[in-house]
């Protein structure tokens, strides 16, 4: 017997429910349990663990990170890394897309060539090289790091400047909600702190700049200032507020060695609340430098 | 299915809810909100208890206000109830802490202190249940389309809702109902009998009863789509009023968001119920001087719960107004002050007065307090889409999107239906022509009920309301959850609705309670895998917590992911950061002796372990944790498939 058309649409709609319904019984197998089992992990540590350890491995997939990190150290290698550049070759470690917006964030500009990838159940492990040179000299490594200037206004303490004016310190720093190593420079409101030295340049002095943290982002926009100059002679100067996030900057430089002065000022450190300026809520600027071979 | 039969499931299926949250809920940790609200709730309950022992104490000011000042900023009434309901069943705490870091015995020690405080709202959830049960199985009915007595005496007024003129049955071609064979034997109730024993405009002789919850939301006879209707009373199209009883009850209770928050001592799921309970009895209101009566009242005690309840009578007054223009004629001076309304404007105020005693001094000046407190609210930090959000405007988009990721979509799609059939039919309903003449106490006696405006009103308006721009950033789906109970419905009518307009016979007939499991089983099934960590669950199509954290969507808030941590963090040096696990909820566990004995809390900077709760802004926290151990690698991560909610560091420190 045909169905009248009140029987008909009755007929649609609830077939359409009952299929929306039945594809949430196949979604809800899937998704409703664990995908990674330990000897998934142990599989994950197998594959790192054959990796050049100069070599960065990073995990697309940020939210796996703190039970990645219990089963695989060597992702610590690369934990608050500032971006892709300098790592001609690079792995992902991924449980779907390896190259995720913050990666393509990350990449900035390089394309990254796919060299091959590592089945390892539900994870796998994908290997790229990037057109980018290597790294010559890093601001953060230990015996990188540059004497400050201002005759003992400074002085370094472990990984830490302590100055009058207040200290930078090495360390992790969350920066537009990721992590990332850096030099925070927690200076008092309109003080400048500058590290001078003698360093070995490649084609390019590329960085970063962010603010920490989203609470102090939230209600303090003043930008810092950031200086570089060469052999005495001023050539960089950048204004960057928290708005740009991770804020990357580049220089072109001659290769061979110079004598490079870095000044970060901060303008405002505290944070504006309804009761006024609150200086002892800090936003701190925090800054990566490296400089860069060509590619080769 | 009698009356009778029905009620007894429905307190059946709401105390199976209240027994399953109050054993189940033991397995989730207290949250951030409760220990402030278990701290407030021994002070009230102190108050009341003193209060009971010399009364003279209710009127001391500086006592009344040294206990109700803790967290004033909510009402009380859910607070003292919690607090009371510790002096009743709180088992004692262990023995040898001291007295003030000790849960005091109740007088039937059955459940620690914390679950204790935890069963008014656990029984207001059960009680949620309830009346969905009932109001769904109202919705099998064909009879009362119409509000009051008068309408199962009148087939007349019975609207052709095929075509949206307003015609008596016969006249579209439709057998007129009676009341046949397979009319459920709730229909042969005692309103039909009353209906015809007494005057069109008196008042009903039954007070308000749980009986007449089962027609407070009937479906009104034979919704059509559009196409020659079916005889509405025709034995093959007759269903169970258990069918969208389940539906309508499960529909909400089995949300994993709902179920969380219903086991809570917090006010989202019983405000959430009572708003039903007040539209409920409104809508027997509308022709009852009794229920007008209640009306008021209960909708004080809905505002003693939560402020959500202030925009009830708002949105009522908006379905009467539209009941009165939809009506087609010029109201009535009893239809311009109908008592309903005049109920709620002159007993809500003092119910709330007299459920809050923080109000009793300088009522004006504490209740400005307690607007500007909600009106400058602070804004949260909520993820959506890989965004942090923590100043307005949160994108409209947001409540709809996480709606749809937390509530099963073929829930969401019938509801939908529901709402729109619903809606299109009051729309086009006119009363009858030979309508009596109404009072002020039953100010739209026979006129149609016009259910799907109140669903849409009460499902979409909280979703409406979080969506505009200039709303504070409240955070997650606990704040419209009032919304869904009317969406049950709305999913429940669809359900009759389509089920009737199909009109399956032989073997099909029992397709519709064979298919329910088909809609219900994807939210059950995302519960009960969720439990107890059901804030960061997420619906089938969303991908469940792995789903929603590829998506970026918020992980889950309150700190409350820490107990199975506990035997880890008893064998961690101390003392312990505690991040989002708020201190009174520590305290809380203290006192019932769950806390690991000797691990003091400190600030990070003194700490040799700590917690981390995951949330997108929570990174700051977890940076800190690794500069401060000088290691990113936790030695315990809580997952909920595969998705971290909280791990644990430790240093050598």
């Amino acid at each position: 017997m045909p169905l009248d058309a009140t029987r008909r649409r009755a007929a649609i709609l609830l077939g359409l429910v009952g299929l929306v319904a039945a594809v949430e019984w196949i979604a809800a197998a899937r998704a409703y349990r664990s995908l990674l089992a330990p000897a998934d992990w142990d599989a994950a540590a197998a594959a790192l663990a054959a990796l050049p350890p100069d070599e960065p491995v990073v995990l697309a997939d940020d939210w796996l990170g703190p039970v990645a990190r219990r089963h695989l150290p060597a992702l610590q290698r690369s934990l608050g890394r500032p971006d892709l550049h300098g790592a001609p070759r690079f792995h992902v470690l991924a449980l779907g897309e390896p190259l995720t917006p913050d990666l393509r964030a990350d990449l900035d500009e390089l394309v990254p060539e796919p060299l091959g990838v590592d089945d390892l159940g539900p994870l796998a492990l994908h290997h790229f090289a990037a057109p980018s040179g290597h790294v010559l000299w890093d601001i953060l490594d230990p015996p990188a790091l540059l004497t400050p200037d201002g005759a003992g206004a400074c002085r370094k303490v472990q990984r830490a400047w302590v100055c009058k004016q207040g200290r930078a310190t090495v360390r992790h720093a969350e920066i537009a909600y990721r992590p990332r190593r850096c030099l925070a420079v927690d200076m008092n409101d309109g003080a400048a702190f500058e590290l001078r030295g003698r360093v070995e340049l490649g084609a390019r002095l590329r960085g970063h700049l962010g603010f920490s943290d989203f609470n102090g982002r939230l209600r303090n926009d003043a930008p810092a200032v950031l200086e570089l100059e060469l052999d005495g002679v001023p050539r960089a100067r950048w204004l960057i507020s928290d708005s740009q996030g991770w804020a990357a900057f580049e220089l072109a430089t001659t290769p061979g060695p110079a004598e490079l002065t870095v000044r970060v000022t901060t303008l405002l450190a505290g944070t504006f609340t309804p009761g006024g300026y609150d200086p002892d809520t800090r936003r701190v600027p925090c800054l990566d430098l490296r400089a860069l071979t060509e590619p080769a | 299915m009698t009356r009778r039969l029905l009620a007894l499931l429905a307190v059946a299926l709401g105390l199976a809810v209240v027994l399953l949250l109050a054993r189940g809920h033991r397995d989730v940790g207290y949250v951030r909100d409760e220990g402030i609200y278990f701290h407030a709730s021994r002070a009230y309950a102190d108050w009341a208890a003193r209060g009971l022992q010399s009364p003279a104490v209710l009127f001391d000011r500086a006592a009344r206000d040294r206990a109700f000042a803790v967290n004033h900023e909510h009402p009380a009434l859910m607070k003292l109830a919690g607090g009371l309901s510790a002096r009743l069943f709180s088992a004692p705490g262990p023995e040898g802490q001291a007295p003030e870091t000790r849960a005091h015995p109740g007088l039937l020690p059955l459940m620690p202190e914390g679950a204790a405080m935890r069963l008014p709202a656990q029984l207001l959830a059960g009680l949620g249940v309830a009346l969905l049960f009932l109001a769904g199985a109202g919705l099998a009915r064909t009879r009362r389309p119409v509000l009051g007595d008068i309408s199962s005496a009148n087939p007349a007024s019975r609207a052709d809702l095929s075509s949206g003129a307003s015609k008596p049955a016969s006249a579209a071609g439709v057998p007129a109902p009676a009341s046949g064979p397979s009319a459920p034997p709730a229909d042969l109730s005692s309103e039909t009998s009353k209906a015809a024993s007494v005057a069109p405009d008196s008042p009903p002789l039954a007070s308000p009863s749980t009986d007449d919850l089962a027609t407070a939301l009937p479906l009104p006879a034979n919704l059509s789509l559009g196409a020659p209707q079916l005889p509405s009373q025709d034995p093959a199209v007759s269903l169970s009023p258990l069918i969208p009883a389940v539906l309508a009850a499960l529909w909400f209770i089995g949300l994993p968001h709902v179920w969380v928050h219903a086991g809570l001592h917090c006010f989202d799921v019983p405000v959430a119920v009572l708003t039903l309970a007040v539209v409920l009895c409104y809508r027997r209101a509308l022709a009852s001087w009794r229920w007008s009566l209640l009306l008021g009242p209960l909708l004080g005690v809905a505002i003693s719960v939560k402020h959500n309840a202030l925009f009830i009578p708002v949105l009522l007054g908006v379905h009467y107004l539209a009941c009165l223009a939809l009506a087609g004629r010029r109201p009535s001076r009893g239809q311009l002050l109908p008592l309903p309304f005049l109920s709620m404007a002159v007993l809500a105020p003092p119910t709330v007065l007299a459920l809050w005693p923080w109000l009793w001094s300088d009522p004006l000046v504490r209740l400005g307090e307690y607007v500007e407190f909600h009106r400058l609210h602070a804004y949260y930090n909520t993820e959506y889409l890989h965004i942090n959000y923590n100043q307005p405007p949160l994108p409209w988009s947001y409540p709809f999107v996480l709606t749809w990721a937390t509530v099963p979509t073929a829930l969401l799609l019938l509801a939908a239906i529901g709402l729109v059939l619903a809606v299109r039919k009051d729309l086009s309903s006119r009363p009858s022509a030979d309508l009596p003449p109404v009072r002020f106490t039953a100010p739209l006696r026979g006129h149609p009920a016009r259910d799907g405006l109140l669903w849409a009103l009460f499902g979409l308006f909280p979703l409406v309301l979080i969506s505009l721009p200039t709303i504070p950033i409240f955070g997650g789906t606990k704040h419209w959850l009032t919304a869904y109970p009317f969406l049950a419905l709305a999913a429940a009518s669809a359900y009759v609705t389509l089920w009737r307009a199909l009109a399956p016979t032989g073997r099909a007939r029992h397709l519709p309670a064979a298919l329910l499991p088909l809609l219900l089983v994807p939210a059950l099934w995302s519960t009960i895998h969720g439990h107890p960590y059901n804030l960061s669950q997420y619906a089938p199509l969303a991908g469940g917590a792995r789903g929603a954290a590829d998506l970026g969507l918020l992980r889950g808030f309150w700190g409350s992911a820490v107990l199975p941590l506990l035997d880890d963090m008893s064998q961690r040096p101390g003392p312990l950061y505690l991040h989002d696990l708020h201190e009174l909820a520590r305290l809380q566990y203290e006192r019932e002796g769950r806390w690991p004995p000797g691990l003091a809390a400190a600030p990070l900077s003194r700490a040799r372990a700590g917690l981390l709760f995951h949330e997108r802004h929570m990174l700051s926290n977890e940076v800190d944790l690794w500069n401060h151990f000088n290691n990113s690698t936790p030695v315990d991560v809580l997952t909920l498939d595969d998705v971290p909610l909280t791990s644990l560091y430790a240093g050598s420190k």
